[in-house]
């Protein structure tokens, strides 16, 4: 069983090479995936600044993990998807931000279909929901689009070519 | 409590709290830069100046903010002239509206479709069992026998069910129920606070129009409605007259439909239909004061020679004074209860079927009756018949209508109370009763419920009434005067059921009330 806390003391002892610039990330991710039990990278594309370091730094985080070849692969598929993130969040905050450090904590033992220790399945869901930056944005810009609908909406039944309506036909 | 405060709405529905014009200032003509020079407004400009018009809202013209156009786009030459006509007629009334069906032509082709897939198809809507009535019958049309009730198709209720879950905000947060009884109900509180939240995310904005409900159970609610529901009354009425052999012929060279008022003040304009190829259509206030000369209304009207009335008990009551000589085909009457005996009166007066619909602004009419039950309309509205609690009545026993329909894009409404009573037998409602039923006590303490009192007043033929009784148990009635039985009739009435209480009978106008509300107790 892998626990929160240990994953983000790790994340907090995060090397600042995982966060430089001049790293091949490519060379980190295949090295990563070998030592989980994996294949190497076969091809890498080009990435972002932000998300490249990000990708680092759960690397760093997934290495020295218990090695089995579906972790790897999933650390892989995660690493495909963590752009949206890396969008909404500097990477080095996942070093520094307790919070930040828990949100990829668990997102990679949920990647890892891992239920943290000491936790159900049902709260480390929980739990994960309360530091998802991705959720949280997203329920976010659905509440200012729902607000903002629902302006319109008003302004729609208080303009005054609502107010003169149609004709109506009987009396109810 | 009805709203007495409220002017009534533009278009022709009920009071609406929102005056467009607060200040009472003259309005604005550059709003319809297309509208018709003053000669085609009768009384222009004077009128404009009337130094103590009563209610802001009501000062000509100030309420319009369309162009002709945009009032009737699918307006053909010959409607136009028929508009034109009816407009400029020397003795027309003090119009102070003007107000179209806003219906295109894909709109119009639309409804035609509705007219034949839902209401011409159902069972209910049989053939007519006698053929369509002339303009001008010499008796009343004996009403079809109607056909056996068919248990309606309720396929569209789970998919409207799940479209309002994904895309209604009021509902977008909750668990996606698997049946409709799962879904909780909503009451007219719920519409009041927030409608807004009721508009579905992807309804089209651009052609809404709002109606303000009469507010005779509470407080005026505001209800988001498309110009092509709205007139889902034409196919409807198309139908209810289709099962008393009447046909509606319409073409630009009618009037097709009347919508009467009486009241004080009221909103009055000549409009067109495209879905009756250019007919005629009109709002019109027979008080006095909505006229130039006394003797223009039956001039005015005798010259329309509509092939229908519509109004409510007060205002058909009305017309049944005036000394037309013209008849038209059918009279349908709403907003509030019709008395079988009042019915009758009218009938013999218009020498025509007269018909009672039940329907309410947020869902549209919803049922009609002549000399039986009310009938449910061939609508997809599904009704249920529920509790306080919100839990359904057993088969046959009165309780809230409720309405499931779909049909209004820009208010679907799910499991919606609509504040009123009767009980569910098949297709009909039985044991009618409008508002929640009022109990009253006898006079040796026994209860009685409302609807026995609207057994022993009804052959009365009361227009209007409003039966209040206090904590000492007097009972104090005010009845519309117009057409009004004696006072001691109406005591022998009231008596007959809760004996020997204190009573006062008061012939009174009741027409200045939307909807007035018959029952009520301290």
């Amino acid at each position: 069983m892998t626990s929160v806390p240990a994953l983000t003391r790790r994340l907090a002892d995060t090397p600042p090479d995982f966060l430089a610039d001049d790293v091949s990330v490519a060379a980190v991710v295949s090295d990563t995936l070998v030592a989980l039990g994996g294949p190497p990278l076969a091809h890498w594309p080009e990435r972002d600044a932000n998300l490249s370091r990000l990708i680092l730094v759960t690397c760093w985080l997934a290495h020295g993990q218990d090695p089995a070849p579906d972790r790897a692969e999933a650390l892989h598929a995660l690493c495909t998807e963590l752009g949206t993130l890396a969008d909404l969040v500097d990477a080095a905050r996942f070093t520094t931000d307790p919070d930040r450090r828990e949100e990829l904590a668990r997102l990679l033992l949920r990647a890892w279909r891992t239920t943290p220790a000491g936790e159900t399945p049902a709260q480390a869901e929980d739990r994960l929901s309360t530091v998802d930056s991705v959720r949280r944005h997203r329920v976010l810009a659905e509440s200012r689009a729902a607000e903002q609908r629902a302006e319109a909406v008003r302004q729609a039944m208080a303009d005054r070519r609502a107010e003169e309506a149609a004709a109506r036909y009987s009396q109810v | 409590m009805t709203d007495h405060s409220t002017p009534e709405q533009p278009g022709g529905g009920s009071p609406t709290p929102h005056a467009t014009t607060a200040t009472g200032a003259a309005p604005d003509r550059t709003a319809a830069p297309d509208q018709p020079a003053a000669p085609d407004y009768p009384a222009t400009p004077d009128y404009l100046d009337m130094p103590d018009y009563p209610v802001a809202a009501y000062v000509p013209m100030a309420a319009t903010a369309l162009t002709d156009q945009e009032r009737w786009p699918a307006q053909t030459p010959e409607a136009e002239a028929n508009l034109a006509r009816l407009r400029t007629h020397p003795k027309a009334p003090l119009y102070n509206h003007t107000c179209g069906d806003r219906l295109t032509a894909q709109a119009v082709n639309r409804l035609r479709d509705y007219a034949k897939s839902t209401v011409d198809a159902n069972p209910i809507g049989a053939t007519p069992a006698t053929p369509a009535t002339p303009a001008t019958p010499a008796t009343p049309a004996t009403p079809a026998t109607p056909a056996t009730p068919a248990t309606p198709a309720t396929d569209w209720i789970m998919p409207l069910v799940e479209r309002v879950y994904a895309t209604v905000p009021r509902y977008r947060r909750l668990p996606v129920p698997s049946s409709l009884s799962e879904v909780p109900v909503l009451t007219r509180h719920d519409l009041l606070v927030r409608a807004e939240q009721q508009v579905p995310d992807d309804a089209d904005l651009s052609d809404l129009i709002v109606y303000r409900t009469s507010g005779s159970r509470g407080r005026a609610a505001t209800v988001p409605m498309s110009p092509e529901f709205c007139a889902l009354d034409l196919p409807l009425i198309e139908h209810v007259l289709g099962q008393l052999g009447v046909t509606v012929a319409g073409g630009p060279s009618r009037v097709s439909l009347v919508n009467v008022y009486q009241q004080p003040v009221a909103y009055q304009f000549a409009s067109v239909s495209s879905y009756w190829d250019g007919a005629g259509v009109l709002k019109v206030n027979l008080h006095p004061s909505g006229w130039r000369s006394p003797g223009d209304t039956v001039g005015f009207l005798d010259d329309c020679a509509p092939e229908l009335y519509t109004g409510n008990p007060i205002s058909l009551a009305a017309l049944a004074e005036l000394d037309l000589t013209t008849r038209p085909k059918a009279v349908l009457s709403g907003a509030m209860a019709l008395d079988p005996t009042t019915r009758e009166r009218l009938a013999a007066r218009f020498g025509c079927p007269v018909i009672d619909l039940y329907g309410i602004t947020e869902a549209g009419l919803l049922a009609w009756r002549t000399d039986g039950p009310h009938r449910l309309l061939p609508r997809r509205v599904h009704v249920e018949i529920l509790d306080p609690a919100g839990q359904p009545v057993a088969p046959g026993d009165v309780g809230e209508i409720t309405v499931t329909c779909g049909e209004n894009p820009l208010l679907p409404l799910l499991r919606y109370r609509t504040g009123d009573f009767a009980a569910l037998e098949g297709r009909t409602l039985t044991h009618f009763q409008g508002r929640e039923p009022v109990v009253f006590t006898v006079a040796d303490g026994r209860a009685v419920n409302s609807i026995e009192l609207t057994h022993v007043l009804s052959p009365l033929g009361i227009v209007a009434y409003r039966l209040h009784q206090g904590a000492d148990n007097a009972v104090s009635i005010e009845i519309h005067h117009v057409g009004a039985p004696t006072p001691g009739a109406v005591t022998s009435a009231v008596r007959s059921l809760l004996g020997a209480v204190p009573l006062i009978v008061t012939p009174t106008d009741l027409s200045q009330e939307a909807k007035p509300q018959r029952y009520s107790r301290d």
